[in-house]
């Protein structure tokens, strides 16, 4: 694993470090399913645009490359829009709104402007998609313990992603359902919950590594 | 404005087209391969959505759903037969009750499922099933297709809450047909109070032309025909 990758998914990881793109990872991460859902399309949507931006990147100028970014990040989200209403329609039922806000993301906008803009086809996508695993690890893990403690389930309707019947995904958890940390409120608290365990984890590690050589905390994104 | 700066003006611009263009011809290529398997899911979860007003009886034969076009229904349900089921009946002679039955002492509800779209939400237009009993009560309401806000004009969903049930056996006469913050029977939504209003609205309306008509075309035809039509589905 290269220092890039190690970026995305942890030490500059789009959600935990970064704190972009939170109005949908507040707003869906209640269940593993939604989460799942809404990070895979921010996923690709993120790869997909990255992507494109490196390749007309030299075509840009500054006072293109916002509307053009905008637009490109705009049509791949309503790419992936348009294919969950088409295989996954009973999720879209329940999340669609927020598929179409990934547009509004800033994790994704911040990404081209950031990196896809500068640097080669091969890095950008490399960076889309380790960014946008980042995100999507950080989404299921706020699913899981919502879902946990706030509905005393595992993986309820997985169903409507993979298809089959709800039983085979279905775990029912030994704990009452704390109806809180799937309101909005709770999610703060669970997001909270993993910005600072991530941060204990990160000081434990660094205390370990030097108790010679002190390297500086890093709380926020070195980019922004 | 100077000969260059133009040129450079009319590149700009050349280049955002040009990229509109292409986006608009990837969006038009999926859009045109989605499309119908949408529209079928679109069908197909507003069918599952009408079926749940009618409730399991639907499967169990004790209700007859007739169509008259894609907006209107007209159904009728033994409810005589609901209550013996749950009380004596096991599944395996389930049919054979339901033969004997019909013609001794049939109990049933009639009323019609319409369609109905309110253009008065938050944010664009909100599509529901509405049934309505002969009697003049609503039996249930389900909304098909809406946009509006997840988590804060969403709650007639009811995987969300329970809100939408509270329409049960409302009437003209036995309902103040707003939010209770305008002087009404039903809850408003915390934060949100045009999207329920939206749908109150519209069922009220709705019911009032519903006994209008009623009254105009005289409801005995209605009902004659309505007859005619239950009889002519059962064979």
């Amino acid at each position: 694993m290269n220092n890039n990758t190690l970026q995305g998914l942890w030490s500059n990881n789009p959600a935990l470090v970064q704190l972009l793109g939170l109005c949908p990872l507040l707003a869906v991460s209640n269940t593993v399913a939604n989460s799942l859902v809404l990070g895979i399309v921010t996923l690709l949507v993120l790869t997909g645009s990255n992507l494109i931006i490196s390749l007309i990147r030299h075509k840009l100028d500054d006072s293109t490359r916002l509307p053009a970014q905008i637009m490109i990040i705009a049509t791949f989200v309503t790419i992936g829009d348009l294919l969950v209403q088409t295989f996954m329609f009973d999720i879209h039922q329940r999340i669609g709104l927020f598929i179409a806000l990934i547009v509004t993301n800033c994790t994704i906008l911040g990404r081209a402007e950031g990196f896809a803009r500068r640097n080669g086809i091969g890095a950008a996508v490399m960076d889309g998609f380790t960014m946008g695993l980042g995100f999507l690890l950080a989404l299921l893990a706020m699913g899981v313990v919502r879902e946990a403690i706030g509905s005393g389930t595992l993986f309820s309707q997985m169903h409507l992603v993979f298809g089959g019947s709800e039983s085979l995904y279905l775990i029912r958890l030994p704990n009452e359902p704390f109806l809180l940390i799937v309101l909005p409120p709770g999610a703060f608290f669970v997001l909270g919950c993993l910005i600072a365990l991530k941060n204990m984890i990160d000081q434990r590690y660094a205390r370990q590594q030097s108790t010679t050589t002190s390297s500086p905390r890093q709380t926020l994104s070195d980019e922004l | 404005m100077s000969g260059p700066e133009k040129v450079q003006l009319y590149r700009v611009a050349g280049r955002l087209a040009l990229l509109s263009l292409i986006c608009g011809l990837g969006l038009v290529i999926v859009h045109l391969a989605t499309r119908h398997t949408i529209e079928v899911n679109h069908q197909q979860y507003a069918q599952q959505q009408l079926h749940e007003l009618l409730g399991a009886d639907l499967d169990a034969n004790q209700v007859s759903l007739v169509k008259r076009s894609e907006a209107l229904y007209f159904y009728t349900i033994n409810l005589d037969l609901i209550k013996n089921n749950l009380e004596n009946v096991s599944p395996s002679n389930l049919n054979h009750d339901f033969q004997n039955n019909t013609e001794n002492k049939a109990v049933i509800e009639s009323g019609r499922i319409e369609k109905i779209l309110t253009t008065q939400g938050y944010n664009g237009d909100i599509t529901f099933w509405l049934a309505t009993r002969d009697t003049g009560t609503v039996r249930g309401v389900r909304v098909i297709s809406h946009r509006e806000t997840p988590g804060l004009g969403d709650k007639f969903d009811l995987s969300i809450s329970d809100w939408v049930l509270d329409f049960d056996r409302r009437s003209l006469e036995n309902t103040r047909w707003d939010v209770k913050k305008h002087g009404g029977d039903f809850d408003a939504f915390a934060g949100a109070t045009i999207t329920p209003r939206a749908i109150i609205k519209a069922i009220a309306t709705h019911l009032e032309a519903n006994l209008k008509s009623n009254h105009d075309q005289g409801a005995s035809i209605v009902l004659k025909e309505r007859a005619e039509e239950v009889q002519s589905h059962h064979e």
